[in-house]
């Protein structure tokens, strides 16, 4: 296969797939000792956790019953 | 009471020995006549604040006994979640209730969202001069 041809197939993947190319390549290239750009790719061959919570559709609303009704329970004592 | 809080980035470093600054406010959190003195995270970007399994328990809250379930996505959406009130106190300004994903799931980090902690409060990023501020909200 020629590098067009591996082009081409690749720029038929999902977006998912292409992300995951990006990482086979910048992790295999980090073993190679000849590469002078090891460490800029080690850093993407990582992966990197972000904590931020993100609603799935019902943390937000539940967290607003739950302080509307730990409201209405202080004001009713 | 004050209007407005004062608190200096936190510096901390990452794997890579890289300096990395974080606006992380001191909290005391209540629970249930269990308080303890915490450091969240005041993250703009998160929808909702974060308490970790490990403080959770700390404070005296009961897995077992709570109702509401709460679906994140993302990082978190492997973990389960469950919905708690916690009073919080920052600084001298009343006492508040906040509401946090608490989250069964180790080492995760305190983290003060929209809901209900940017609700609740202003806050202000002074970030190349290494401080953000708060303001409560009515005052």
């Amino acid at each position: 296969m020629t590098l067009a041809d591996l082009l081409s197939e690749l720029d038929h993947l999902s977006q998912t797939e292409k992300l995951k190319v990006i990482q086979h390549l910048a992790h295999t290239l980090e073993t190679e000792t000849t590469f002078n750009g090891q460490l800029a790719l080690t850093s993407l061959a990582k992966e990197y956790e972000i904590w931020s919570p993100q609603d799935q559709g019902n943390a937000v609303s539940t967290l607003h019953a739950l302080l509307k009704v730990h409201e209405q329970k202080n004001n009713a004592e | 009471m004050p209007s407005s809080l004062r608190f200096p980035y936190v510096v901390a470093q990452n794997t890579l020995g890289e300096s990395i600054s974080r606006p992380i406010l001191p909290t005391e959190l209540t629970h249930s006549n269990q308080s303890l003195q915490a450091f969240g995270l005041v993250d703009s970007g998160a929808d909702v604040n974060m308490l970790p399994y490990e403080l959770g328990i700390a404070l005296g809250l009961d897995w077992d006994s709570q109702d509401y379930a709460l679906h994140l996505s993302g990082n978190m959406a492997n973990y389960e979640a469950r919905g708690v009130i916690v009073t919080g106190r920052i600084g001298n300004f009343p006492l508040i209730d906040m509401a946090f994903a608490w989250v069964r799931a180790e080492g995760v980090p305190l983290i003060f969202g929209q809901t209900n902690f940017f609700e609740a409060f202003e806050v202000c990023f002074f970030r190349l001069e290494s401080y953000f501020t708060i303001t409560r909200k009515g005052t």
